[in-house]
């Protein structure tokens, strides 16, 4: 048994040398214009696009009536010029497949009941159902937090994310490969663009969520309220094929999550009215005009239930 | 549970390997037989109860038939095989039967209402029934004496490395193993670390293979073949040769996990690969491809059937008949009954045209470039096992005839190339191409180390020759325990 020990140690050393000088190599020896590492897995994130512009733009020691965090849903469906004219100061964190794994760990490193007295956490089944690997490469490389990215890595549970940690503290560049043109400012994108298209019918069952998800939701929760941080849960307009037995999933699982939190949920999703046709950009996101409409709601809502106020 | 899951690499294999060396010798048989049921049982609980049927059948089979003789032993022999044949026929087959025979009585006009059977295909169906098969078919034949203890027998039917997708043992080997007599082999084997390492340097090489080849090729074959009328020549032929490059590494990665976990126990379990793509014609292919399936069916059907030792026609016959019912043992699907009668037909063919291949290879001076002629013969048996590989990997006869139509019908240019390639993640198509490449390289040499053919390189390189396998899966490995494709045969 000693020598098999001694063996196995040599070959972790001897993984663990190699293992950093190939991606050290691979970090800086461009192929095709760009280190070669973005090319050796979809989960190597180049760095850029919209969270890396929209987590610099982002003032942690600022102070917004509101910021508004979640997935793709987030930045394009919640308007914060909108909020804007209504006279509040938001910001939207939203960023790629941005599940509730990754968003407790942004909300620990970023967040607190000065900058942001109300926090909107935007949530729907397929981000509850799905793993957060998508949403954790991105963040992982574009946002300036090493502890966020840490923690996110960690929570995966999977040799991706020490690879996607490897990656970032081996890269670390200082500006971004591209741009997002969709990008327009407060962590907000817009499209102007719609689907034009018929909404497919919903499906038969929803799938199950994940326990990671619905842990990391309840981390949430229990942090937010620990920081003093007001939140409220929301889900925006979805077409016909996202309603009904698609959303029974969530609607089953949250009040269990919010039990005695007095926290909110401001379910849009079978709001009436929404027209499939030309409030989405795609068969998932609002669209400019869509993110308008159901902004305008959203605020009237919070305003009625008195949880926005400005701090000007 | 997959070998390619966390729940196999960092609890159940560690944890049942631990204990295996830990118990005394006499308990062994009952730690692995439970730690069976249990991988056996993440997949579809239930099914164990099939596995259960096919073991209870056998035993008792393999018992009488060895008291018994003459005509009651044959047909005790009958009862097993109708047995075994028919729950496979009912699972496995019966969906396809019955569609079949739908179209055929909707196409004479007829009204049809048999309706499919809504089940699932338990998993490595195919696998356990022919390995009890060859137990009891041993017994009738006085090769093997009949198994005594029904957890031992259980055991061989059930022995976790090689469950689900093989190789398919015979009991000359696996049950003699399981019932060694001999201290430091089979059941009896003490913690060997020579012995552990290089079980696990197979392991590590079947885990580069599925995870860093056959995964990411399989996002460049899925993207071709799952829109056949959207891509040409190029692409066409490129995800052929790449599914080609899959199968191979999905099957023979299953295989190397499967020896080396087994290995590590102490058990040596058949070899089912020997680099297939290097062969010089099809019938050496099938002697390097899959090869405890195709002993198997030479030494019970083939060989039963006359083999070569009959009329010319029969010969063929006999062939033909062996390649069809191995190409519908892998699926219940009219592309598999192709695919299988592809390769017999080749083997016909090659047997007919031999005379003629021979003439005219003497006629252009080949025979005096013995390099050249091997390259070519190989180059030659690659292109005929890719054609056929389309019908394996096809959804169905319709896509396979499109992939085939436009593989030989459309002009072959680098725009359709170039389409697939912005189509896909970046540097998936070219890095996958490398790689298999390297793969293609290195394969011939590395299976000789870790099959112990070969000397590996010892000490320090040695050492990093693995870490550098290691450091590959990491970073290239295709990674979301996506499941064998040999899992549904």
């Amino acid at each position: 048994m000693g020598r098999f020990l001694k063996r196995g140690g040599v070959f972790l050393a001897a993984t663990t040398m190699l293992y950093v000088a190939a991606m050290a190599l691979m970090v800086h020896v461009p192929v095709l214009g760009e280190p070669a590492i973005y090319r050796a897995n979809d989960y190597f994130i180049r760095p850029g696009g919209s969270t890396w512009t929209r987590y610099r733009e982002f003032d942690p020691k600022g102070r917004y009536d509101a910021v508004i965090i979640g997935s793709s849903h987030a930045y394009l469906g919640y308007d914060p010029y909108v909020v804007a004219e209504r006279g509040y100061r938001a910001f939207n964190l939203g960023s790629d497949a941005q599940s509730p794994l990754c968003t407790y760990w942004l909300v620990k490193a970023y967040l607190d009941s000065v900058n942001t007295p109300l926090l909107i956490m935007d949530l729907f089944d397929e981000i509850l159902q799905g793993e957060a690997l998508e949403g954790a490469s991105d963040l992982i490389q574009n946002q300036p937090s090493d502890a966020a990215a840490a923690g996110i890595a960690w929570s995966l549970h999977d040799l991706r994310g020490m690879n996607m940690l490897a990656l970032r503290l081996l890269a670390r560049p200082e500006r971004p490969l591209y741009g997002s043109p969709l990008y327009k400012g407060l962590g907000f994108c817009t499209t102007g663009d719609s689907i034009k298209t018929e909404a497919g019918p919903p499906p038969a069952d929803p799938m199950p969520l994940r326990a990671d998800q619905k842990h990391f939701t309840e981390q949430i929760i229990r942090l937010c309220s620990e920081r003093g941080i007001k939140l409220v849960l929301s889900s925006h307009f979805e077409r016909r094929d996202k309603r009904g037995r698609a959303h029974e999933g969530m609607l089953r699982y949250l009040p269990k999550a919010l039990a005695g939190s007095g926290i909110p949920y401001l379910d849009f999703t079978n709001a009436p009215g929404i027209d499939d046709r030309n409030w989405f950009e795609d068969n998932n996101h609002l669209n400019a005009t869509g993110a308008r409409i159901f902004t305008e709601q959203l605020v009237d809502t919070l305003e009625a239930l008195g949880y926005l106020h400005s701090l000007k | 549970m997959l070998f390619n899951s966390f729940e196999f690499i960092c609890i159940f294999f560690p944890l049942v390997t631990g204990l295996y060396f830990v118990l005394p010798h006499r308990w062994r048989w009952l730690l692995l037989l439970v730690a069976s049921c249990w991988f056996y049982m993440t997949f579809v609980p239930v099914y164990i109860l099939i596995l259960a049927f096919t073991i209870l059948v056998d035993y008792f089979a393999g018992l009488w038939i060895e008291r018994s003789e003459g005509r009651r032993r044959k047909l005790l022999l009958t009862a097993s095989i109708v047995a075994n044949v028919g729950v496979l026929a009912f699972f496995k087959y019966f969906n396809f039967l019955n569609e079949s025979i739908a179209a055929l009585v909707r196409g004479l006009g007829f009204n049809y209402g048999v309706p499919d059977l809504g089940i699932l295909l338990p998993i490595g169906l195919s696998f356990h029934t022919f390995q009890s098969l060859s137990y009891t078919i041993e017994v009738y034949r006085g090769h093997q004496q009949a198994e005594r203890r029904p957890g031992i027998f259980a055991l061989y039917v059930m022995f976790y490395p090689q469950l689900v997708a093989g190789p398919i043992e015979r009991p000359a080997n696996l049950l003699n193993q399981i019932n060694s007599r001999t201290e430091g082999t089979g059941m009896r084997a003490r913690f060997d670390a020579d012995r552990v390492i290089e079980g696990l340097k197979q392991m590590l090489w079947g885990f580069f293979k599925k995870l860093v080849i056959a995964d990411r090729c399989a996002v460049v074959v899925d993207q071709v073949y799952n829109a056949p009328d959207h891509y040409g020549a190029l692409s066409i032929a490129l995800a052929t040769y790449l599914f080609a490059v899959q199968i191979y590494c999905d099957f023979s990665g299953y295989t190397d996990i499967a020896l080396g976990a087994a290995r590590v126990m102490g058990f040596n379990l058949m070899v089912n690969f020997r680099t297939p793509y290097l062969s010089r014609n099809i019938s050496e292919f099938w002697s390097r491809w899959h090869i405890s399936l195709s002993s198997w069916f030479r030494d019970y059907l083939y060989i039963p059937l006359g083999g070569n030792r009959v009329v010319k026609w029969r010969w063929y016959y006999n062939l033909l008949v062996v390649f069809l019912v191995s190409g519908l043992w892998h699926g219940a699907d009219w592309t598999y009954v192709i695919w299988g009668g592809l390769h017999g037909s080749y083997l016909i063919l090659a047997i007919v045209f031999a005379p003629l291949l021979a003439r005219i290879t003497k006629g252009i001076g080949l025979d005096a470039l013995p390099k050249a002629k091997r390259w070519l013969n190989i180059f030659i048996t690659v292109q005929l096992a890719s054609f056929a590989w389309i019908f394996f990997r096809a959804a169905n006869i319709h896509d396979a005839s499109t992939l085939i139509h436009r593989l030989f019908g459309t002009a072959a240019t680098l725009d359709d190339l170039r389409a697939l390639y912005k189509e896909l993640p970046r540097g998936m198509l070219d890095v996958t191409v490398l790689l298999t490449l390297l793969f293609m390289a290195m394969d011939p040499v590395v299976d000789a180390w870790v099959k112990r053919e070969k000397a590996a390189p010892r000490g320090l390189w040695g050492t990093m020759a693995y870490a550098a396998l290691l450091v590959g899966i990491l970073l290239f490995g295709y990674f979301g325990a996506t499941s064998f494709i040999y899992f549904q045969f």
